[in-house]
């Protein structure tokens, strides 16, 4: 139990106590946490404060369309080998001098325990999550070419983060531990807003988060403004200096660098749109 | 208890496996919900279920399995009827927190049951009595650390009624999931050696041992998926029950990226003059246009629709109304212009394959475009049809 509750949260992320209950035990039960949620509630982040807040180095893997399991892993650089062959450049009878770790193998391989995230995994292909499942599992592999075995001295905590782009299979999901970051409501908003721009103006606060929320709930929007897209239009209105009326409607023309939040020509249509029957007398 | 929970998950449609019920057990015999309800509810939730549309089942099989530590003197809506006033925000004495705090789980259910056997009647803002806004640990919107928030259950458990209502009517015929369907669709290909250029291993290996270690690098071109995917689907009137199903199709055939070209189309009832690119705005794509430009034998046309009609809509000249029509071609020819065109072709239809047989239409289709139903089955046997 001393090792538990020991993600509670660092100073540059507000993490709720869903959230921080499902880091516990995750790392407590040494199963892979897979986040998801909307886009911009700190998925990404999470990993690096987690690794922070253990003291443990943080290892990346970014998914791609077209990664590829095995990638993760480890790659055989053939023409190398072949090219030093020719050349005599070294000794090419030792293969593994050939063999380059992926981000898994790294982190399998590390001596100190890591972090390791896997950004993003519902991009690659559909069987992509399946073709992980043993070395997530037994978090250990074997190099073909040497029939060297790469396991894990201290298995790393896993974070993989998923925008649902496509639906994982069951199997995976069925070993992961897993948690749905729900936007932040207004009051930790403040507190998130805080951590970005510390002894931001009370007034300044009160007004672009109100007028954040007010945006958030205009219907029919096709990518609502989120977190990430505030704190950089809070610090868009600071350098700029422009100050917010005390009760601005929600119109294009009302909101200061609309442009920072609403990045879709057809949102700012919607917007307009919405702000039209208001007006009317 | 927990097996009924277990059952009561099932019950509730939330999909749970064994491995990840035996997780749960591991965890708990690891103090991992920290002796508390609500402890425990975060944590059965991370470890069982994998998905927010299954939440409220969850919230349900919760309420189910655990409403029997409350007397059966108190029903649930009458428990909220109580709860339901405005709260009033309280501010407790350190002194205060600390021998609420110093109450177990089972203390404060046993207390709970015992208040709930002498309470007669609404109460609020007392430190004893069940009711809005008090120290007592039950009840809602209370200041109590460990306390048992009663009011949530409740919603979630009328929410989820009112939801599973509104998916019974699907639920039987929605065999496939998204996955599925990718799966199935991923089998639709024509492989030909046309895309980047790539190191071939073998061949490099071959011929310079052939050259006595002279190295030669060999290339070659990464294998390119040629087929061209044409979707049209029906939209609206009687294909209604179907939606969640079609818009199922039509995200998997756009998210996996996978074909050469893919271009999805609506129509409504039948094929007439146009297709359209988007059901809104009246966008649309003459047929005409489509067949002429579509030649090629890597086009692929699939159909999705009931196939369900008034005769007279595929029959007859001027059988429907479509906006912005300039010429009289019957529905069904259209269709045979189509089928001519694209020898390579399904029509999938949503509706059970046991109720074909009551539309003329469906026939009469059937004998155009080979038809299969929309399970998973029926897609893989399309899928060999098209290949």
């Amino acid at each position: 139990m001393e090792s538990f509750n020991k993600f509670t949260g660092t100073e540059g992320y507000i993490a709720s106590s869903e959230l921080q209950s499902a880091v516990n035990v995750a790392v407590a039960l040494e199963r892979p946490l897979l986040i998801k949620g909307e886009p911009g509630t700190g998925k990404t982040l999470l990993a690096h404060h987690i690794a922070k807040a253990l003291g443990q180095k943080l290892v990346i893997w970014n998914v791609k369309s077209t990664t590829k399991a095995r990638e993760g892993l480890y790659t055989y650089d053939t023409v190398a080998r072949l090219n030093d062959a020719r050349f005599g450049d070294g000794d090419v009878r030792d293969i593994s001098r050939y063999i380059k770790f992926g981000p898994l193998g790294r982190a399998f391989a590390a001596e100190e325990p890591v972090v390791l995230l896997i950004d993003e995994v519902d991009k690659a292909d559909v069987e992509f999550p399946n073709d992980l499942l043993h070395e997530l599992d037994e978090m250990s592999f074997e190099v073909l070419e040497t029939g060297e075995e790469v396991a894990a001295k201290k298995r790393p905590v896993t974070i993989i983060t998923s925008n649902s782009e496509k639906e994982l299979p069951d199997a995976f999901l069925r070993r992961c531990v897993f948690h749905y970051i729900d936007f932040p409501d207004e009051h930790q908003m403040k507190q998130i807003v805080e951590v970005h721009h510390p002894g931001l103006d009370r007034v300044l606060m009160e007004r672009s988060i109100t007028l954040f929320y007010q945006l958030r709930e205009v219907p029919g929007m096709r990518k609502r403004p989120s977190t990430s897209e505030l704190v950089d239009w809070i610090r868009v209105l600071l350098a700029s200096g422009v100050s917010l009326p005390p009760e601005a409607s929600v119109t294009p023309e009302s909101v200061p660098f609309l442009g920072a939040l609403v990045k879709l020509r057809e949102d700012i249509d919607t917007i307009d749109r919405h702000s039209k029957p208001t007006r009317w007398r | 208890m927990f097996l009924d929970f277990f059952y009561a998950l099932k019950r509730n449609e939330v999909p749970v496996s064994l491995t990840e019920w035996m997780t749960l057990m591991d965890a708990m015999k690891q103090g991992l919900h920290g002796d508390s309800l609500d402890g425990f509810y975060d944590l059965a939730r991370m470890v069982v279920v994998k998905d927010v549309a299954k939440f409220d089942g969850f919230d349900l099989a919760f309420a189910e399995t655990f409403k029997g530590m409350v007397p059966a003197g108190a029903t649930a809506e009458e428990l909220l009827d109580w709860l339901e006033d405005s709260i009033e925000n309280l501010h407790l004495t350190e002194e205060e927190m600390e021998h609420l705090k110093r109450l177990t789980p089972e203390e404060l259910m046993a207390a709970f049951e015992e208040i709930l056997k002498k309470q007669k009647e609404r109460h609020n803002g007392g430190s004893h009595w069940i009711g809005t806004g008090g120290t007592s640990p039950y009840g809602k919107g209370g200041s109590h650390p460990t306390g048992i928030s009663l009011g949530e259950h409740g919603r979630g458990t009328a929410m989820m009624k009112a939801m599973g209502r509104g998916y019974k009517g699907f639920r039987s015929d929605r065999t496939l999931d998204v996955r599925q369907m990718t799966v199935a669709l991923k089998k639709l290909r024509a492989l030909r050696r046309e895309g980047e250029e790539v190191l071939d291993l073998d061949e490099t290996i071959d011929k310079t041992c052939r050259d006595a270690g002279e190295i030669s690098l060999v290339f070659g071109r990464e294998r390119e998926n040629q087929v061209r995917l044409i979707l049209a689907m029906d939209t609206g009137g009687s294909m209604e029950p179907f939606r969640r199903l079609v818009e199922q199709l039509f995200s998997a055939a756009s998210a996996i990226n996978h074909f050469k070209e893919f271009k999805p189309f609506y129509f409504h009832n039948c094929v007439y003059e146009n297709l359209y690119t988007d059901v809104g705005e009246y966008k649309y794509e003459k047929v005409d246009d489509l067949i002429r430009q579509s030649s090629g034998e890597h086009y692929r046309l699939v159909m999705v629709g009931d196939a369900a009609m008034a005769p007279f809509e595929l029959m007859i000249p001027n059988g429907y109304l479509e906006r912005k029509r300039t010429s009289n071609t019957k529905g069904i020819d259209r269709l045979r212009m189509l089928a001519k065109r694209f020898p390579k072709r399904v029509w999938l239809n949503p509706m059970d394959e046991r109720e074909w047989r009551y539309n003329t239409t469906v026939e009469q289709i059937a004998e155009i475009f080979p038809m299969f139903p929309l399970t998973l089955a029926g897609l893989d046997a399309a899928i060999k049809e098209l290949r």
